[in-house]
């Protein structure tokens, strides 16, 4: 799972209505993956990406995760064709698998399980 | 084996005239135009002016751009559009004449004598069998008569010759019953008119077939399944004993979802377990981000039985154990043996003709699926999904799901027996 994917996720459990997003994101793997599978440094893709993205949900859980990665408060239109900036990105969303790790929801605290790259979000029975 | 060709598209565009040629393949033929229509959608061609760019197509055989047409080879001749077709000849480039007459076979006699009509061509041309840079065609539709010739600009005859031959299952180094065939999906990805760096979804991904023909055209692609084994490579997913690959071990040694997207050198797709009914995605905040949804929604569901209750309540209890143990953490040799009880139930289940859902949550399915849609697609993405029919069944259970936000654009047939077929549904998200 990439961050693009953790920054659509949310907390689907019954009655859990707000605050279900972003989860907290607590990654004990990770693997960046190589220029083959992860594509090369795209500039115009990551611009697509911004686009698509919930700023703060990304800006809030990059600061909890101590890849030595900051992000700004806001995106801008400068920010978006700067270079270094665009690396960061490129790190962030396109090279950067959790390969292992857990998602908590800021609301009822159920936790998802990631393993092996693939999010569990399948609820229980008296769950949903 | 190639059939006669029997559709033809010839449109005016820009001055030139040019001339698709299908091959009736055994089971796509309904499939073509919606295909073509949807491509030429891509580049900006309307259903009503000509397909003018090459894509990766899998039903377009040939596709010259004709010099000349009539309804012998006498007017042929006589109407060549010689400044073009001489601005060609002029370039001295090695070429080869090809002569097809369409549902006959000719002597290579007959072909020579067909070629000798162009000798009054004032050109001495460079011929070169074996690597030509130009291929002329000569083509009669027996049909209607008409002989065309052009200048070929594409071909796929041969299967191994196409873009798509690689992705062959049987040369796939992941797989699973459920696997979409190659032609299909790549069928399903033109129809949602799959293009590079937009957003993908497949919500019922399975071994990742129709992820892998859309990340073909490097899209972002996402996928999620109820069935974890499929994605993690327990159980029912499996890896193709032969393909065998040194790197691919050392790079994923477990064999799942992402092992063939490896293989092919394609981007990593997203993919989540979770259940189409409880959809963790969030859209309120992140708003409609896919730009086509494409699918193959699970069939073993099409119900004729009405012992419903019995397989339903079989499979909720596979699903609490499933959910039980995986709360317990277990390992995979845990996880193989559920995958094995689960056979053996879905074995029993086959015997017994008994379907997982009544007609009714087919239905329900198919609305929930067009329902989450509306809220993740943009306005104009595109649905593709299959759809399975039954003439033996009453009229109301083979008709096309409906839903207010989203508009009808194709379909195309694809028979498995005398009444059953599954429908390639195309549909638009209202704007
Ligand atoms: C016809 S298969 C699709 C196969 C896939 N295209 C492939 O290439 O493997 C249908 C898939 O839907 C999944 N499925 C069934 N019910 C589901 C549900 N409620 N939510 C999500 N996926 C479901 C099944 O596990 C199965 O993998
Ligand atoms: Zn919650």
């Amino acid at each position: 799972m990439k961050l693009i994917t953790h920054n659509i996720l949310m907390c689907n459990k019954k009655g859990c209505t707000t605050n279900n997003f972003p989860l907290k994101l607590v990654a004990t793997n990770w693997k960046d993956l190589d220029t083959e599978n992860a594509q090369q440094y795209n500039p115009a893709l990551l611009q697509r990406l911004c686009e698509k993205i919930e700023w703060n949900a990304l800006r809030q859980t990059v600061s909890t995760l101590n890849w030595g990665v900051n992000l700004p408060e806001q995106l801008s239109a400068e920010l978006v064709q700067d270079e270094a900036f665009l690396q960061d990105l490129h790190l962030l969303l396109v090279k950067r698998q959790i390969v292992e790790g857990q998602m908590v929801c800021p609301n009822c605290e159920r936790v998802y399980e990631i393993k092996n790259g693939i999010p569990n979000m399948l609820l229980r029975e008296d769950e949903v | 084996m190639e059939c006669q060709a029997d559709i033809k598209i010839q449109s005016e565009s820009k001055g030139s005239l040019y001339l698709v040629h299908f091959i009736k393949k055994y089971k796509y033929l309904d499939f073509v135009l919606n295909e073509l229509e949807s491509i030429a959608e891509i580049f900006g061609v309307s259903k009503e002016n000509l397909y003018q760019q090459s894509r990766d197509s899998i039903n377009i055989h040939k596709n010259p751009l004709v010099f000349g047409q009539g309804d012998s080879i006498e007017s042929m001749l006589q109407n060549l559009k010689k400044d073009k077709l001489y601005a060609l000849l002029e370039q001295r480039k090695p070429l080869k004449f090809d002569v097809e007459i369409l549902g006959k076979t000719i002597s290579t006699k007959e072909k020579v004598e067909i070629i000798e009509r162009f000798g009054f061509l004032p050109f001495d041309p460079k011929i070169d069998l074996k690597n030509p840079e130009i291929i002329f065609k000569v083509l009669q539709n027996t049909k209607d008569d008409q002989w065309y010739f052009g200048l070929q600009i594409a071909s796929n005859r041969e299967e191994r010759e196409t873009f798509f031959h690689k992705y062959h299952l049987r040369t796939r180094p992941y797989l699973g019953p459920t696997s979409t065939e190659t032609q299909l999906a790549f069928l399903m990805a033109n129809q949602g008119q799959v293009k590079e760096g937009d957003f993908v979804y497949d919500p019922f991904v399975g071994t990742g077939s129709i992820a892998l023909a859309c990340s073909h055209f490097n899209c972002i692609q996402y996928g999620s399944d109820l069935d974890y084994r499929v994605l993690h490579g327990i159980g029912v997913g499996r890896k193709n004993e032969n393909v065998k690959n040194d790197l691919l071990d050392s790079i994923n040694p477990q064999y799942d979802i992402f092992t063939n997207f490896d293989y092919y050198q394609l981007r990593r797709p997203e993919i989540l377990v979770m259940d189409i009914a409880n959809l963790a995605l969030n859209h309120q905040n992140s708003g409609p981000i896919f730009d086509s949804i494409i699918c193959d929604p699970p069939y073993g569901v099409r119900a004729k039985s009405k012992k419903v209750g019995i397989s339903k309540s079989k499979q909720q209890k596979y699903e609490d154990r499933v959910n039980a143990r995986k709360q317990q953490q277990q390992e995979n040799q845990d996880l193989d043996m559920i995958a094995q009880e689960n056979q053996e139930i879905e074995e029993v289940e086959a015997q017994e003709h008994i379907t997982m859902m009544e007609q009714y949550d087919v239905q329900k399915l198919y609305y929930d699926l067009l329902e989450h849609a509306s809220h993740l697609l943009k306005k104009g993405g595109r649905i593709v999904y299959l759809f399975h029919t039954d003439t033996s069944l009453p009229e109301e259970k083979n008709k096309f799901p409906e839903h207010p936000d989203f508009e009808f654009i194709c379909s195309s047939e694809n028979n498995l027996t005398k009444c059953r077929a599954r429908q390639l549904i195309t549909m638009r998200r209202k704007l």
